[in-house]
């Protein structure tokens, strides 16, 4: 009898077990001849494009040494390489060899590579790129027009809804082209129209704002204004409210220190937690020394626990003497975080703080050992700088 | 006699069952990684030269390096990590009571003073001689403790780490120079992220020079090759497939990014168990799946960690048991994961996976491959019937390695010359006669070592199970 | 005619700044020579006595400091004028490069212009 009935039967199973051999085989033949294909049309690609640069290389370097008011001369050079484009690998050779030289230099060398960039065939593929349905097309539609000049309005009209995309790199690609506009407003808007978002990282909407910054033309007094207006509307996500708040010292808008010292001020006990830290968050690293005062009026007793962390580490930033008391009673509080933040910021508090931190009694043995090391520590510091 | 034929048939049958399944999982899993990788590479551009980041507001991190007697290394490793491209990161070594001069090494060669600083002792870890902190780099520090395991040092890391983002890495692991950007991605795109992993590469026959890559090629030696092949199946099938099915179980100690408090919270790396990666993972999935917050656990295929592979058999084979068993006491420890619908996808798909095919397999296979040769003796299958088999299983293995030498041909084509691509696909069909036997016995035995080992140590068994609730 | 002109030696390893750096010197009638390691760098201004060092900070092996430090050491190249490459951002590196004796420097991503001035200053 058989063990194997349902397989090897007859010749008929013998026979079949042959064909998937065979099918196996050719499989992994084809396999390796792919990759070693594969491998082949990738070297010669490579190839194409590192000739293709050498090419234009010359071109572009004669291009950034013509004088902007030679038009006559300019033209000729745009078409010499213009000439040279025929394909979309072409085109892309020349996209990145502008980038990587606008990586090193600035001024205006790159504002002419700018303009180069706007040379007629990239421009519309780039242009037809943004009402494609394909991720990577959006990102790299939406990473061409971050390096270009361009003021066109059909350009925004197309990335703007792109902000909407479900993919977070698709929103972050397009919101970093509409900052690279000159108009304040405009990248205002953007910028909202990014708050109006659940689900972004805080890193991500950080570096957002970052970019929103313009860095080249000095717009401050209008950049306030809208991030003002982002703020104080209640209808975008705290979260996001939050973390424009917390960025904005970082950034160096100095001016809109008293703008958040004035919302703290009328802030109610029911106001939003997230909120509320942010804000204790922003004065710290703005280091608004005066709002030590109102910052422990309002907080020091907030039943939240994130929110009496951040007290305890914005007043040892905000270097006021005058919280010397309160901080003490924070290294009494009854979570531990929060009174081993306190005994961080006595330290940081300077001589009198020190010395407040030497003669602290009646607190639990961690804390004590706590103190006692900062203490020691910044003892031998001192022994150090007395040698 | 009949009855031995009737069990063998059933028997066989059983193991041919065993044999489709897990090549057709294996499959699904490569179809879906190659999509997914080709995926993510096509937007990789947005991270490039000109990438999206241009401010310096990355989170900062944490490296967390364990060294133990690593005197012959250690400075132009610690150099390389001082290295990396990164705004805001810290180095800290943590010397695990080495007995020869790595530390006095450090603290020459870094001028180290001993700082006296107290840090809370959140997670519990063997005691901390000295903390010392080097005048020439401020982002150095180096904690001198008393021998633990290597789960015992990254806790003593933990603790004193001042960033939220702690990258966990082998002493002997070699970073690229970008690969913190790289990683931070995950971060970037997701609020939620908790922990990545990244890809480790065989860095046997690469030339390095002060801790970078200078020249990438294949190993020479027969060991070595076939790992490279290993490692690209394991990594660009095995975890960019779990990843898109947002059920990875495992990242390589060797290299991965956490949330320090999730880390925290979760309780730490343990330190009786040989797999504390992998336990680790498990139970950041278990902690965030009881308290019902969403998290993410990644993997992403291009940032790059470089590591020396044993290439002889015995610290090979040694490794291998290892990892099996840290395999199986990850397992283990949370086995009631399985089938459980509170962990969902977890439940259903990894863990059965990992139970059936990496724990059991090698019992499986083992035993398919004695069944085979009985009921080849005693007559009950033919020879060439035998032969037939035999060849299905060698092809399909070299399939599967082979669609991993072609997934990174598709994708990152790390090995510069068509010669390589050429040794990989041979070494995927050379692995399949002698490594993959003898690799399915290490397994086994580590698998045994377990078994035994665990009625020995049945107290710490419990404890493990206590601090993983 | 030519020995008479500075030669300029640039140690940079970024081939798109040594292609920009080269052109416009050679455009000016500036002799150039680059390396793209510290190693050969130090080397090259034993042999070639170069006017000036354009010498960049990120350097693969040995960085732009040590490289500098070498140069100051050695007692027959000690006195060659040398101006640093930083990334942008980076004061410390520039009050570090200045410390150590650099006399000019440059921050990346530079202006050509500024850079022709910057290097003919202190060839005067």
């Amino acid at each position: 009898m058989n063990p194997f009935p349902h397989i090897i039967a007859d010749e008929i199973a013998r026979n079949f077990v042959l064909v998937v051999l065979i099918v196996l085989l050719i499989m992994s033949t084809f396999l390796v001849l792919t990759a070693i294909i594969l491998r082949k049309k990738h070297e010669r690609d490579e190839a194409y494009r590192l000739r293709k640069k050498e090419e234009l290389y010359p071109l572009m370097l004669n291009y950034l040494d013509l004088d902007p008011g030679d038009r006559k001369a300019v033209e000729k050079a745009e078409s010499d390489i213009i000439k040279r484009l025929k394909t979309a690998r072409d085109l892309e050779v020349i996209e990145d060899l502008c980038l990587e030289i606008m990586y090193n230099i600035a001024g205006a060398e790159k504002l002419k590579l700018r303009q180069l960039l706007l040379i007629q065939p990239l421009y519309t593929q780039r242009y037809r790129q943004l009402k494609s349905w394909k991720v990577e097309n959006l990102i790299q539609g939406c990473l061409y027009f971050v390096n270009v000049i361009n003021q066109r309005s059909n350009v925004l009209e197309q990335i703007f809804p792109l902000i909407e995309n479900r993919s977070v790199l698709v929103l972050h690609t397009a919101a970093s082209a509409i900052f690279a506009y000159d108009d304040v407003v405009t990248r205002g808007r953007a910028l909202k129209q990014v708050c109006m978002r659940t689900g972004i990282s805080e890193m991500a909407l950080l570096e957002l704002v970052y970019k929103f910054h313009n860095k080249e033309f000095d717009q401050m007094d209008e950049e306030v204004s809208e991030l003002i207006g982002i703020i104080s509307d209640r209808s975008v996500p705290n979260v996001n409210r939050g973390v424009i708040i917390k960025s904005v010292a970082d950034i160096g808008y100095a001016t809109m220190a008293d703008y958040l010292h004035d919302m703290i001020s009328g802030m109610h006990d029911t106001d939003n937690g997230v909120i509320a830290n942010s804000l204790i968050h922003a004065m710290g690293r703005f280091e608004y020394t005066d709002a030590a005062g109102l910052l422990t009026e309002k907080f020091s007793s907030s039943p939240d626990v994130a929110i009496r962390e951040t007290l305890a580490d914005t007043l040892g930033k905000l270097g006021n003497t005058a919280s010397i008391p309160v901080l003490i009673g924070m290294t009494a509080d009854n979570d531990f975080g929060v009174r081993v933040r306190a005994v961080y910021a006595l330290a940081a508090l300077g001589k009198p703080g020190y010395e407040a931190l030497r003669h602290m009694e009646g607190t639990e043995d961690e804390i004590q050992r706590i103190a006692a090391s900062i203490i020691a520590q910044l003892e031998t510091g001192k022994n150090k700088t007395e040698k | 006699m009949e009855f031995i034929r009737e069990f063998l048939a059933w028997f066989n049958s059983g193991i041919l069952v065993y044999f489709i399944m897990l090549n057709v999982t294996y499959i699904i899993l490569v179809t879906i990684s190659f999509f997914y990788v080709r995926n993510q590479l096509k937007r990789k551009k947005v991270y490039d030269l000109t990438g999206l980041f241009t401010s310096k507001l990355y989170l900062p991190v944490s490296i967390l390096a364990p060294a133990y007697n690593e005197e012959a290394n250690i400075i132009s490793s610690v150099r390389a990590l001082l290295q990396l491209e990164f705004p805001e990161f810290q180095v800290v070594v943590i010397n695990d009571g080495s007995t020869d001069g790595t530390l006095q090494m450090l603290i020459d060669h870094y001028k180290l003073n001993k700082v006296d600083k107290y840090y809370p002792l959140i997670i519990n870890h063997q005691p901390v001689n000295d903390v010392y902190e080097s005048e020439l780099f401020p982002e150095l520090t180096v904690i001198d403790k008393k021998n633990g395991r290597k789960a015992d040092a990254l806790n003593a890391g933990l603790n004193i780490a001042r960033h939220d983002l702690v990258c966990s890495i082998d002493a002997d692991s070699i970073l690229e120079p970008d690969v913190l950007k790289k990683m931070l991605r995950a971060f970037m795109e997701d609020e939620e992220t908790v922990a990545v992993g990244g890809i480790v590469r065989v860095a046997n026959g690469c030339t390095f020079s002060q801790g970078r890559i200078q020249k990438i090629d294949t190993p020479k030696s027969f060991l070595g090759r076939i790992q490279v092949v290993e490692y690209l199946r394991a990594f660009l099938f095995g975890r960019v497939g779990w990843d898109y099915l947002n059920s990875l179980l495992i990242i390589s100690g060797a290299f991965g990014i956490f949330d320090r408090r999730a880390v925290m919270r979760a309780g730490g790396y343990l330190h009786d168990t040989v797999g504390e990666d992998m336990e680790l993972v498990m139970r950041l999935h278990h902690y965030y799946r009881i308290k019902k917050i969403p998290y993410k656990i990644r993997f992403l295929a291009e940032p790059v960690c470089w590591t020396e592979v044993p290439e002889d058999v015995a610290t090979l084979s040694r490794q291998r048991n290892r990892w099996q068993r840290g395999l199986v006491d990850s397992l283990w420890r949370h086995r009631r994961m399985m089938f459980n619908p509170k962990y969902g996808r977890l439940g259903f798909l990894a863990m059965p996976f990992f139970v059936i095919f990496e724990m059991l397999g090698p019992v499986i296979e083992f035993l398919g491959w004695i069944a085979i040769l009985v009921a080849l003796l005693i007559g009950a299958i033919s020879w060439p019937f035998f032969f037939a088999f035999l060849a299905a299983a060698v092809f399909l293995g070299m399939i599967l390695s082979l669609a991993s030498v072609l997934c990174e041909e598709f994708t990152f084509r790390r090995y510069p010359k068509t010669k390589h691509v050429l040794i990989l696909s041979l070494y995927a069909f050379f692995e399949n006669f002698g490594y993959r036997q003898m690799h399915t016995w290490w397994r086994l035995k580590g698998l045994f070592d377990f078994v035994r080992g665990r009625r020995e140590w049945g107290d710490m068994e419990r404890k493990g199970l206590d601090s993983s609730t | 005619m030519s020995g008479k002109n500075p030669l300029i030696l640039l140690i940079e390893d970024n081939p798109s700044v040594i292609r920009l750096l080269e052109f416009k010197l050679s455009k000016e009638n500036f002799r150039f020579e680059h390396r793209d390691n510290g190693h050969d760098g130090i080397e090259a201004v034993k042999q070639l006595r170069p006017d000036i060092v354009v010498l960049d900070v990120m350097l693969p092996g040995i960085d732009g400091f040590e490289v500098l430090r070498q140069i100051r050491q050695d007692e027959q190249i000690k006195d060659t004028r040398v101006m640093m490459l930083t990334s942008k951002n980076m004061e410390d590196d520039l009050e570090r490069g200045f410390a150590m004796g650099a006399m000019e420097y440059m921050s990346k991503p530079f202006k050509l212009g500024e850079f022709m001035i910057r290097l003919k200053r202190i060839l005067n």
